[in-house]
């Protein structure tokens, strides 16, 4: 028995190393848990399609560090409330770290009333990231089953300035070099009055294989629809590819509210 | 005292040995399972690399058809002679042009030459090649501040040097778009500084001069990217098939072209070089903490070499002759040859 000193020494030295070996290795990363949210870096699906949206901005107001943010958005009333999901989501609008955050708890949204997400803060993961506010991009949506996700543009704001405009930024990714884009909004029945038009272009005179976008990256666009009434509203976007003449595009929904 | 006796194991000599016997095999058990820092080289063809570094300066002087940043937050061109630029739909003759810009703001210089970018403190780069319809094309994301001095080429028939941009302030007004060409015969001036988030292209369509070397790394490499239908990391390498080699013991490890591939710099982890060709070749050089591999992210295992490999030649000797005494120690108390009192 009196060696058994040495042996248990010896067998604790032993899992000690055995234990933190591993640890050594493991990673610093992943979603956290908050109450109202997910929030961290995972890995999640960027540049899938040719386009594809990853946020729409009503007033997106700057803020420091220490921040505690607030997502607005207004949730119209649906004829099928069971089978509806509402996402509201947040990435880097330039991606570096993978940032990610979407809100968890479904029951506290109002129909047919604007909603409000929060807390956020800042401090939690986005000052510990140093991502910058304008780097951040919000997309809320809400999907019925059987049909085309509605897209919500939000105010993301730390203090209320209530202001309150029809114009809306958009945030997308190409997957292929854009040589053109145009914008279009349609209602339901593919017409509107009034409907504001966007249409961008390089200058081929300069290179006849200009790009105006290049493939990978995030570009943005604003586009004023206050002189539109609520509802929703289709938009188009359709690009044209340097030396290619199919063009590559992207229609979704989006609910207009004042 | 009987024969039998005297030949048994006296119990001092018994636990030497066994604590011998027991503390080598303990000892080479660990030194298999752990795996210490250990430099690596490593030469991987990919198109796509995140890296966070504190590098000064990237990218060497070189010719651009198009240079596409977006992200600008300061611009100045200063022209040879006058020239007739639009701004926001007006036509101006200027010998000069600034402007602000922010996180939207873009801007296409046709046909310059770059000095290659400052970088102004620690930054998270990304190089990315781009596969699409429209061709191959060559980015750098940077999360970091960087600035760059472009001088026009001379104008060639049907390719001017020119520039354009969008959405910048000018003298306080925010502009939908700004274009021009510059001084034909060329020699203008760009002084362009990024935002804190910004996004170089380079088109690969001509002869590409994109590369750089002694770039050092702060952080982990991930050699991986998102599946689109899902959330699993998909490998980005690209052949031929990415090669690591542990410089202590000339150990060499050559990967599957769809392995996914972690690499985690311990200190002084360099980028050697890359250049840009069929994809983005790198050399990497260093300490590393841990290099992992395989087919999907749950399969992913270490390819370190364990303590027993990295242990030297003279510690293998040390352990085998401790064996050998632990051997001979019984082998003497066994035939009664060992001392008694």
């Amino acid at each position: 028995m009196s060696h058994s000193p040495a042996i248990s020494i010896s067998l604790i030295v032993a899992g000690i190393f055995l234990s933190v070996s591993p640890g050594l290795h493991a990673q610093i990363q992943g979603m956290q848990t908050f109450e109202n949210r997910k929030e961290g870096t995972n890995v999640h699906s960027n540049a899938a399609p040719d386009l594809i949206l990853i946020a729409i901005h009503r007033n997106f107001e700057n803020f420091s560090t220490n921040s505690n943010l607030h997502v607005r958005f207004f949730l119209p009333a649906v004829a099928d409330v069971r089978t509806r999901k509402v996402f509201l989501e947040a990435v880097e609008l330039q991606d570096s770290f993978h940032y990610f955050m979407e809100a968890t708890n479904q029951s506290t949204w109002k129909d047919n009333n604007w909603n409000i997400f929060t807390p956020w803060p800042t401090k939690d993961v986005i000052d510990r990231l140093g991502l910058q506010p304008n780097n951040i991009g919000v997309l809320a949506r809400y999907e019925v089953a059987g049909a085309q996700a509605v897209y919500l543009p939000v105010d993301v704001y730390q203090t209320d300035s209530n202001q309150k405009t029809g114009a809306y930024t958009f945030h997308f990714i190409t997957a292929s070099d854009l040589q053109t884009l145009d914008v279009s909004v349609t209602n339901e029945r593919g017409v509107v009055n009034k409907a504001p038009k966007l249409q961008f272009s390089c200058n081929r005179n300069y290179n006849p294989n200009c790009r105006l976008y290049a493939a990978g990256s995030t570009q943005g666009f604003t586009l004023d629809m206050s002189a539109l009434q609520p509802g929703e509203f289709h938009i188009k976007l359709l690009g044209h590819i340097p030396g290619d003449i199919t063009p590559v595009s992207l229609d979704f929904v989006i609910y207009h509210q004042l | 005292m009987t024969e039998e006796t005297e030949k048994s194991f006296r119990p001092w000599v018994a636990w030497l040995i066994g604590c011998v016997w027991a503390g080598i095999a303990t000892a080479v058990v660990i030194a298999l399972l752990i795996h210490p820092s250990t430099t690596a080289n490593i030469t991987v063809n990919t198109k796509k690399i995140a890296l966070q570094t504190n590098a000064t300066h990237l990218l060497g002087p070189g010719n651009h058809d198009q240079l596409l940043v977006s992200g600008i937050n300061s611009l100045r061109m200063r022209f040879g002679a006058e020239q007739s630029i639009q701004v926001g739909g007006m036509s101006k003759k200027l010998s000069s042009f600034n402007a602000e810009g922010d996180s939207f703001s873009l801007c296409s210089f046709y046909r310059v030459r770059s000095g290659g970018f400052e970088v102004r403190g620690p930054a998270v780069l990304t190089l990315q090649m781009v596969e699409s319809r429209g061709g191959r094309s060559f980015g750098l994301k940077a999360h970091g501040m960087v600035s760059d001095e472009l001088s026009s080429l001379r104008s060639e028939p049907g390719r001017p040097s020119a520039f354009e941009c969008r959405n910048l302030r000018v003298e306080g007004a925010t502009v939908a778009s700004v274009e021009g060409s510059f001084y034909p015969e060329g020699g203008d001036t760009v002084f362009l500084a990024t935002s804190a988030d910004a996004r170089l292209d380079f088109s690969l369509h001509e002869h590409l001069d994109v590369s750089d070397t002694q770039i050092p790394i702060l952080g982990e490499l991930r050699f991986t990217e998102i599946d689109p239908g899902g959330s699993e990391e998909k490998s980005v390498l690209l052949a031929p098939p990415a090669e690591i080699t542990f410089d202590k013991i000339n150990k060499v490890v050559m990967l599957k072209l769809a392995d996914l591939l972690v690499v985690v710099p311990q200190n002084d982890f360099y980028l050697r070089q890359f250049t840009v060709t069929d994809g983005i070749h790198l050399s990497l050089h260093g300490k590393v903490r841990d290099v992992r591999a395989g087919a999907g992210e749950k399969d992913m295992a270490t390819l370190m070499p364990s303590a027993f490999d990295q242990a030297g030649r003279a510690a293998r000797i040390l352990g085998a002759i401790a064996s050998i005494v632990g051997l001979f120690l019984g082998i003497l108390e066994r035939m009664g040859l060992l001392g008694k009192k």
